[in-house]
């Protein structure tokens, strides 16, 4: 995880947080959300799907539990919990890269199911996306925050809007207009 | 994005753009656009499309990340943790019912293994205990059709094994991809399982999961796998649970995983009968000996519980229903093990066994004994192939023809052309009236037309088309109405197309854009061609290439090129594999595509499919050690092939004209007869150009491979023949000797000699693959190096003596391997597709050519810890063919090889700044393969082939 990507800006839940601890609970949240993906993953068996909003929940819960001191309030874990699930998916993406062999990349577009797409095709895309969304953040710092907790997160509209401090609406209406532009990021 | 403010206005703009209309509600907004857009057209579209965009959800964002991308998380789930310290997980190699199987890398013994890991619902269900018991049962087991385990046990709550990592497939795949076996190989396979099984069932031992997922092919033996769920029936534990695992639980959890496969499992299996014993197993083998021979199985295709019942209460079709040849004795081996009771089928694997050595015998298909129906084949178109080859020797002049005793005794064979340099891929349009090829007669590949009996040759490109000659696809054919030539366009930036000139001369126009080929059927009325996408996809289109229809597809990294209609139009025939060494002909229905079948099995470089009549294929085929390509014959029915020509002319592609009843068919064959010789040039300060180039005198017939010996009598190593297969040979100031010679096959690639000069290395090909040998420096003492690596091209010593570094064949890709010099096991130097290794002179890094793009391949190198080592200077295209790169004596510059078909130079390379000059202007119109440069830096010997080619026409009368 390069904690140096963490940002600080334009997350009012994290605010007034300094570097280090934000670091050490998006790492507990990282560990932790990991291993429950592990296990619900395992349990699954390849037959139904993960409700990734269910394991942020139950991620929290686990978290709280541990260490309340390390949590201010549950905005605060969402934006943690988003920042972290985009660190999971992202690591993990790049070891699937290292281990891949040869075959040219596909340019992904919003448009992708990736339904039955193969492991190699998903790390692509997680790469990909994730490059569009830091071209995003350099313009719209707000919108990427907002498609990490939607997308990465799977926040609801209110979670979002809790964890970042924004209206609902304006959360609705980031939400369309971070589509519009990630569309165009993943074409530059 | 090299202008970043441009983004960031357009999409501020896009921004309030997409704020006006979400402010506007819905109603309002069709007004809204029609402002904005002041009766501007594409401004309106514009508008109208992005707030279609921000009305709907993408598909991509439509999950959550987590859930969207869950594949690459499954695979890290499921693989135990705690075993990586101990296995690098590499991929995912399968995923079933059961388990996972992982392609990892067994970092204690330096190998490749296959980690499979249960399903922890699984594991639940049969419990840790029993699991690790029964696997150290299986764990004794030691047979050559039995895939060993290396290892087991229980990690981070998952059970485990890990398995030797075969890279042959499962006879699934082969069903798969073939549909019913031949009799023969029936009889091989089943021998091969019954062997096994003999052996387990003697230890008391039943596997319980006999299918062809779990028999995976190797050369031409079978071998039996996955005793993951096997009973030991003495084991007391065994009667006690095997009612409630699978009696009274034959589904054992939600997730759809049973122990067994319902397919297979006899009935005894499914009621959860406690006396369950070895006869199950018998069952499984009647089921897979059904499904091999007929290509379906019994019962299947229904819901699980239909397929329980099937196998407790209905009686299988015979297998002769589905396939009326197989033998009777066969038929009934297989239809008395499916008997629902087992006191009534065999009562052992060994009483099957038995069996299947009569059936063999009787029906003239002998398991083992192949060879014995090659010698009968051959002896049955001998005939034909003498013939053949006496009409292909009598057009050069030599020697007179025999009497012909049949239709093909009437063949008249003449040379067709007499151009200096090469004429390659000739086509004959369907009338027989013009033929088509390729030539380089005006230095470039140009394509000719020449009216039969004319005498003259319209030049249709004129050098105005690029790379015209790809050695591995057909390059050019004809309309069905002889007016047009098609030609395969291509070059290194654009996928190929095809564009029809016509055939009196004329411009070039478009006509397929992403075709590699056309090929019409003989009626005309359809159209046949592939792409270059990977798996390369083969269409059938309408005559104008309109409504194309995919009929096959295969596996990314395997081509289909070379594709030819059968004269009834029923199927295409077509070259598939790897190329250009490991092809074979197929053939696939040419209206509903399915499977495809493999026709031929050579496993070389084959291709050019022709059909002269129903049953008779024509192609040309390299032989087991590399020589040819021969021209081949095989008789369809009978599925026997036959060597057509003898002699050294090589057969480079052959065609015909449209095959009608009571006329003559015209063949045209490019018939080539090449030289290769080591040449010598100097390496100056300035270019040396071909009047500077000398052949160096040896007494063979043909010298390749060169390769210095730092020794004090310069000698140098060399691949040369007197007429056989290439043989190692030395040459020094005292004269040239034989250095080694190969019983059988050939060696397949230059030597490497140690850096204390005492011991060669080399690569020799027998019976379909390759292993890296290695003799002392007076060709004495043989031994095999790292058995198991099937090895491509050249080895190459580490400066310390102690590697050789060498490309080797796993599965679908070449890679290249570290082997220790005194033995031992193979280490993986690069995960992805490489090849050509060749070590550092001070040992720090080894070069290696990544994955081929067409005839040019881009340098990389790697350290001989396998981390990646950054070469300081640009990338350079090399050319691929044979080497391409040698160090010269101080490490710090290289030779290359730069160019393209036929048209190489040298050029020297300084590895640190990167700058490059030519050495060399040789001449055009021959290849540069392999060279190396003399100890002293000043000289550069090289292989060079001269093609000399022509196209021969053969007539064949009419039936």
């Amino acid at each position: 995880m390069d904690a140096s990507t963490t940002p600080t800006d334009a997350l009012p839940a994290l605010q007034n947080v300094d570097q280090e601890s934000l670091d050490l609970a998006v790492s507990r949240a990282y560990q932790e959300l990991r291993a429950i993906a592990h296990r619900r993953l395992v349990a699954r068996d390849g037959q139904g799907t993960l409700s990734t909003t269910a394991l942020v929940h139950e991620a929290y819960l686990k978290l709280v539990e541990q260490s309340r001191a390390a949590w201010r309030d549950r905005a605060h874990f969402l934006a943690v919990a988003s920042l972290a699930m985009r660190h999971v998916l992202v690591d993990r993406a790049r070891e699937r890269a290292t281990v891949k062999r040869g075959g040219p990349n596909r340019n992904v577009t919003l448009d992708d199911e990736l339904v039955g797409g193969s492991v190699d095709d998903q790390a692509d895309a997680v790469l990909q996306v994730n490059d569009a969304l830091e071209r995003l953040a350099a313009w719209e710092p707000r919108l990427a925050r907002v498609v990490e907790c939607r997308f990465f997160g799977g926040l609801t509209e209110a979670e979002t809007a809790e964890a970042l401090g924004l209206t609902q609406r304006t959360v609705q209406r980031d939400w369309v207009k971070a589509r519009v532009l990630l569309r165009r990021a993943l074409e530059a | 994005m090299s202008d970043t403010k441009r983004p960031a206005e357009r999409w501020s703009e896009l921004s309030s753009l997409v704020d006006a209309l979400l402010d506007a509600t819905p109603e309002r907004r069709p007004a809204l656009i029609d402002e904005m857009s002041a009766g501007d057209a594409a401004r309106r579209s514009e508008l109208e499309a992005l707030l279609a965009e921000c009305e709907r959800e993408p598909a991509l964002l439509s999950v959550p990340a987590l859930e969207r991308f869950g594949a690459l998380f499954d695979e890290q789930a499921s693989f135990p943790q705690a075993l990586l310290d101990r296995y690098r997980l590499a991929r995912e190699l399968g995923r079933g019912g059961m388990a996972t199987v992982y392609l990892a890398r067994d970092l204690k013994h330096r190998r490749d293994v296959a980690v499979k890991v249960v399903h922890p619902t699984i594991a639940a269900a049969m419990g840790a205990d029993r699991f690790l018991r029964e696997i150290e049962i299986v764990a004794q087991l030691r047979h050559p059709n039995i895939v060993p385990l290396f290892d087991s046990g229980e990690a981070n709550g998952s059970l485990y094994y890990v398995m030797p990592y075969e890279t042959g497939l499962s006879l699934r795949h082969r069903l798969a991809n073939e549909g019913a076996l031949p009799v023969e190989d029936v009889l091989l396979i089943l021998r091969d399982v019954c062997d096994a099984l003999a052996h387990a069932h003697a230890r008391g031992i039943v596997h319980r999961d006999i299918k062809p997922d779990n028999v995976l092919l190797s050369g031409r033996h079978a071998m039996l796998t996955d005793f993951g769920i096997a009973k030991a029936s003495s084991d007391p534990a065994f009667r006690a649970t095997s009612a409630t695992d699978v009696g009274t639980r034959p589904m054992i959890t939600a997730a759809g995983s049973t122990i067994g496969t319902p397919e297979y499992m006899a009935p005894e299996q499914i009621a959860g009968d406690p006396g369950i014993d070895h006869r199950a197993d018998i069952y499984a083998v009647g089921m897979l000996g059904y499904e091999l021979l007929t290509g379906r199985l019994p019962f299947s295709g229904r819901s699980r519980l239909e397929i329980f019942a099937a196998h407790m209460a209905d009686a299988p079709p015979s297998v002769t229903q589905h396939r009326p040849d197989v033998p009777e004795a066969l038929a009934e081996l297989v239809m008395r093990s499916l008997e629902k009771l087992p006191a009534d089928r065999w009562q052992s694997v060994d009483e099957m066994l038995r069996r299947i050595e009569t059936i063999a015998a009787t029906t003239g298909a002998p398991p083992v004994a192949t060879k014995r129906r090659w010698a009968y084949a051959f002896a049955a178109a001998a005939g034909f192939a003498i013939l053949v080859a006496g009409a292909v020797v009598a057009w050069r002049g030599a020697r007179g023809l025999s009497a012909w005793q049949n239709r093909w005794s009437k063949m008249h064979i003449e040379k067709f052309t007499d151009f200096p340099g090469s004429e390659v891929d000739a086509a004959i349009s369907p009338n027989g009236q013009f033929v088509a090829f390729l030539a380089d007669r005006d230095s470039v590949f140009d394509a000719f037309v020449s009216q039969v009996g004319s005498g003259h040759f319209v030049n249709l490109t004129n050098g105005r088309i690029p790379q015209l000659f790809n050695e591995d696809v057909h390059n050019v054919g004809f309309t069905p109405d002889a007016a047009s030539v098609w030609l395969r366009i291509a070059d290194i930036n654009s996928p190929a197309s095809v564009a029809l000139v016509p055939t009196m001369g004329g411009r070039p126009r478009p006509f397929l854009n992403t075709a590699v080929m056309a090929m019409w059927s003989p009626d005309g009325s359809k159209l046949v061609y592939h792409e270059t996408t990977p798996g390369d996809p083969i269409f059938v289109a309408g005559a104008d290439g309109g409504n194309p229809r995919r009929i096959f597809i295969s596996t990314p990294g395997f081509h289909s090129h070379f594709l030819s209609w059968s004269p009834d139009a029923r199927f295409v025939y077509f070259a598939h594999g790897l190329p250009p060494n490991e092809m074979d002909i197929w053939r696939i229905a040419a209206s509903e595509g399915g499977r495809a079948e493999r026709v031929t099995s050579h496993n070389s470089r084959v291709g050019h499919p022709v059909l002269v009549d129903d049953r008779t294929l024509l192609y040309t085929a390299t032989d087991d050690d590399g020589n040819g390509p021969w021209l081949y014959a095989m008789d369809l029915e009978t599925r026997v092939a036959t060597r057509l020509s003898s002699g050294v002319e090589q057969f480079v592609s052959i065609a015909a004209s449209a095959v009608v009843p009571g006329r003559s068919t015209r063949l045209v064959a490019t018939v080539s007869n090449p030289s290769v010789q080591l040449w010598s040039v100097p390496l100056t300060s300035g270019i040396s150009d071909e009047q500077r180039a000398s052949r160096v005198s040896l007494p063979t017939a043909r010298s390749a491979a060169p390769r210095f010996a730092a020794d004090r009598d310069s000698s140098l190593l060399y691949l040369a023949s007197r007429g056989g297969a290439d043989a190692l040979w030395r040459v020094s100031a005292a004269g040239a000797m034989e250095l080694w010679r190969p019983d059988d096959g050939a060696v397949a690639g230059a030597a490497a000699i140690s850096p204390d000069g005492r011991q060669v290395c080399f690569p020799v090909h027998q019976r379909g693959r390759s292993t890296l040998r290695c003799t002392s420096a007076d060709g004495s003492g043989l031994r095999t190096l790292a058995e198991s690596l099937d090895v491509r091209g050249a080895p190459s010593w580490s400066p310390d003596g102690k590697w050789i570094a060498t490309a080797a064949r796993e599965g679908q890709t070449i890679r290249i391997f570290k082997v220790p010099a005194d033995g031992g096991p193979a280490v993986g130097l690069v995960d992805s597709v490489s090849s050509n290794p060749v070590w550092s002179p001070d040992g720090t890094f080894i070069l290696y050519s990544a994955t081929p793009r067409g005839r040019s391949v881009l340098m990389h190198a790697v350290r001989p810890d396998g981390t990646r080592f950054p070469l300081p200077f640009p990338p350079i295209m090399l050319d691929r063919l044979g080497d391409s790169y040698r160090f010269l004596p101080d490490g710090k510059r290289l030779v290359v090889k730069l160019g393209g078909f036929r048209k190489q130079d040298f050029w020297l390379v300084d590895l640190a700044t990167g700058q490059r000059r030519q050495l060399t202007r040789l001449r055009q119109g021959d290849s540069v393969n392999r060279f190396d440069i003399s100890p002293d830096g000043k000289r550069i010997v090289f292989e060079r082939v001269s093609e000399n080619s022509d196209i021969a026409m053969i007539e064949v009368p009419a039936k």
